[in-house]
């Protein structure tokens, strides 16, 4: 009887740390073929650097300075980049969980571009001296193909271009039909989708309008990046990128810009400082008036 | 003796015959002299080190000089209670009151100004408060009406007094050559003629006028430096009159601190009689009873809604780390002074000291309450500090520089009661029928 007690005891005062323990636990599964997935380019000290610019910019306030076990107190952990835990993925199952993520983990498929999801896996790479890069794959499996980019606007028509060019073996550009292009537009953090993901025409060409209503800064500009959408994870672009100024220039009021309470000085609302030197004038002047009346109690006789 | 029946020359006698050297004065003015420069040392080293010799910090950086900073502008007030609105009413019992109401009012204004200071790491930079002070900053509206109210209430202790210089000057000559030299200068050339009575009666008027507001204004201006922010226990649209009706607490409780002790040690029974006892009983327990109901609405209302900021502050204060000083705070030296008050026997001289010995230590204490607690609990948490960050407890230098202030303001109370008749001679002679208006 006792015996039950505390094993009943034992679940209730445990059954707490089991769970989380359980919810940590569940693995994050990768496809198959994902896993596979390598980096079309080779990994040099420029792409390091470049990944370690993105990995400041979007990582660090998660996963902290790799090697210095710094990452951020939130469940589940996120773990070091530079420990032997993280380092043990393919460079496939990085560049997939990164792109799809987990929460609290953001998906960043939208907001890196697959370029700079491999250019951050450098970085990552950087701190494990026993790592070696499989080999960029190029020769490339059925189906695979290496596409390039390109937006033309064309003010007249209001309308935007954007070219989809295969890049064959022998380095020549043909059109590239059937592809699915996603237009975006930069925010402060991540993009903004312009509309659905359209597919390129015989030509290689797809084509949008111009957008009607984007606030695009003080000058109008927006930023735009057509992207490749690919499921298969077959297909190898680099983004094409226009900063374009056709959205509507919003110039910002700052809050300093008026006469404030909390502004400076030399912004104090009118009535404040007629209130304040209006007030100090009249007592003051009454008694500098009582001051003359001592002087002339003075000398009168 | 028969009120009515005294002579001119010994109601004379009667209010100036405190005005002379004796070894009391001596005593009293050596032991706040010394008292004073044990507390100047403290000042002096805090110059040297800094600021960090008080127990100030970061998140606590207002403690006690910022308390005694209101507690002194509040106990200032009360040249504009007595003069200002009972004068101007015509209330005749005040006429013996009135110059010791004042002499407060200008020593705790004097001094309400150099306590701030003593609130300053770097007082050689007190001007920049007017060469860059914002006209929307309460600060620079403070240091203002501080020096305006500190200027009307020494002109309202001065001009009545010129005729009695003149008097005491001309009746007295066992007093040193010195003294009658200050009287002659201070004088002003006084003669009793129409024409300088009435300048000096107009000049009066105006000040007595312009005392009420700008009283107001110094201490509303002076609740505003808290109720301007959205701290819990500030944030408080009932700042203004809190600070104002709490000022006339502690100001009538130092008047008759102060009545108790010239009357004893200046003779001056039959001039300051039970009846003004009484009657000043009468008005701190009316003005304790305005207070009170005022501090119920500045708790009652917050405790009532609990907002989380406010239910932190009030739990410091009903049952946390302040309690003690709170309750004896509320009950120490508002209530139980209060229902006390209402009894006859209560209000005679000696329990009335004690009251009001209660009273002033309490006020005293209040001020505390309103600035301190509040600070510990900042909406932001107080993370990655040293312990002495979280809670704030004075130092003793704090506490010495603090009471320099006692000091200073008790030595400029003795110097002029001691050389001036406490008592305004000319309108008692005036009231009694003694001399002509
Ligand atoms: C909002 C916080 C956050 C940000 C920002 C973030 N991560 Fe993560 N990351 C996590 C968390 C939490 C996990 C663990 C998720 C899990 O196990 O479910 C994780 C897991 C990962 C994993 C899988 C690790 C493993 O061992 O399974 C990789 C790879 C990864 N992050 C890379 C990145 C990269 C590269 C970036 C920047 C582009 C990034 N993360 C930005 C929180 C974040």
């Amino acid at each position: 009887m006792m015996k039950r007690y505390f094993v009943v005891l034992f679940l209730f005062l445990f059954a707490g740390r089991i769970g989380s323990f359980a919810q940590t636990s569940t693995p994050w599964v990768v496809p198959e073929e994902a896993k596979e997935k390598v980096a079309p380019f080779k990994f040099t000290p420029e792409t390091v650097k470049i990944g370690e610019s993105v990995f400041q910019r979007t990582c660090k306030s998660c996963h902290g300075d790799p090697g210095k076990q710094n990452w951020a107190k939130i469940t589940p952990p996120p773990g070091d980049p530079a420990s032997a835990n993280f380092q043990v993925q393919t460079d496939g199952e990085m560049f997939y969980r990164i792109k799809t993520g987990r929460a609290p983990m953001p998906q960043f498929g939208n907001i890196l571009s697959d370029e700079e999801r491999w250019q951050v896996i450098s970085y990552v790479r950087s701190f494990n001296p026993n790592y070696t890069q499989p080999a960029p794959l190029i020769s490339m499996a059925a189906g695979a193909k290496k596409l390039k980019l390109y937006i033309y606007p064309n003010y007249k028509l209001k309308k935007l271009y954007v070219l989809c060019n295969e890049i064959t073996k022998e380095k020549k550009e043909i059109p590239a039909k059937g592809i699915e292009i996603q237009l975006n537009v930069k925010r402060y953090f991540g993009t903004l989708k312009l509309g659905d993901p359209k597919t390129t025409n015989a030509s290689g060409f797809v084509m949008y309008d111009f957008p009607a209503d984007l606030p695009g800064g003080t000058h109008g500009i927006i930023d735009l990046t057509a992207r490749v959408k690919d499921e298969s994870g077959l297909l190898f672009s680099s983004d094409a990128n226009a900063k374009l100024a056709i959205g509507k220039p919003v110039v910002l009021k700052r809050l300093t810009d008026a006469r404030a309470m909390w502004s400076v000085r030399s912004k104090a609302p009118v009535w404040l400082i007629l209130t304040f030197s209006l007030t100090l004038i009249t007592v003051w002047g009454f008694i500098i008036y009582i001051l003359l009346a001592l002087r002339k109690l003075k000398y009168s006789s | 003796m028969d009120e009515k029946n005294v002579t001119l020359e010994k109601l004379t006698e009667d209010l100036t015959s405190h005005i002379r050297i004796n070894r009391g004065f001596v005593i009293w003015m050596g032991f706040l002299i010394i008292g004073l420069c044990i507390c100047l040392y403290a000042y002096l080293q805090q110059l040297r080190f800094g600021l960090g010799v008080a127990g100030i910090r970061d998140y606590v950086s207002w403690g006690l000089y910022l308390s005694n900073f209101v507690f002194f502008v509040a106990t200032s007030l009360i040249g504009m209670l007595i003069s200002g609105v009972l004068g101007l009413i015509g209330i005749k019992w005040i006429t013996p009151l009135a110059r010791i109401a004042e002499t407060i009012a200008v020593a705790f204004a004097a001094l309400a100004g150099l306590v701030i200071i003593m609130d300053m790491g770097r007082p050689d930079r007190l001007a920049n408060v007017f060469i860059y002070g914002r006209f929307q900053s309460p600060i620079l509206w403070d240091v203002s009406v501080v020096t305006t109210y500190f200027v009307l209430s020494a002109l309202l202790l001065f001009i009545p007094l010129i005729p009695d210089i003149a008097w005491v000057n001309r009746k007295t000559d066992h007093l040193p050559g010195w003294l009658k030299k200050t009287y002659s200068i201070l004088s002003l050339n006084w003669t009793d003629t129409p024409e300088k009575n009435k300048i000096i009666q107009r000049c009066v008027r105006i000040l007595l006028i312009l005392i009420i507001p700008s009283a107001l204004a110094i201490h509303t201006v002076t609740s505003w430096l808290f109720a301007m922010t959205t701290r819990a226990g500030w944030d408080s649209t009932l700042f203004g009159p809190y600070f104002v009706t709490g000022a006339f607490v502690s100001g009538s409780s130092a008047v008759i601190i102060a009545m108790y002790f010239f009357r004893k040690n200046y003779k001056l029974h039959n001039y300051i009689t039970d009846k003004h006892f009484s009657k000043m009983g009468i008005l701190l327990g009316l003005v304790m009873l305005v207070y009170l109901y005022v501090n119920i609405n500045e708790f009652l209302v917050p405790g009532y809604k609990l907002k989380t900021a406010d239910a932190t502050h009030l739990h410091e204060l009903f049952a946390g780390r302040f309690a003690i000083m709170f309750w004896f705070v509320q009950i120490g030296g508002l209530i139980l002074p209060i229902i006390l008050l209402l009894f006859n026997r209560m209000r005679k001289p000696l329990p009335m000291l004690f009251i009001a010995l209660a009273v002033f230590i309490g006020a005293w204490f209040k001020r505390y309450i309103i600035v301190v607690p509040t600070q510990e609990h900042p909406f932001l948490p107080i993370q990655y500090v040293p312990y002495n960050f979280k809670f704030y407890t004075p130092t003793l230098l704090e506490i010495a520089i603090t009471l320099s202030s006692f000091f200073m303001a008790l030595i400029i109370i003795t110097l002029v009661s001691k050389f001036f008749p406490v008592i305004p001679i000319r309108e008692t002679a005036v009231e009694r029928g003694l001399i002509e208006e």
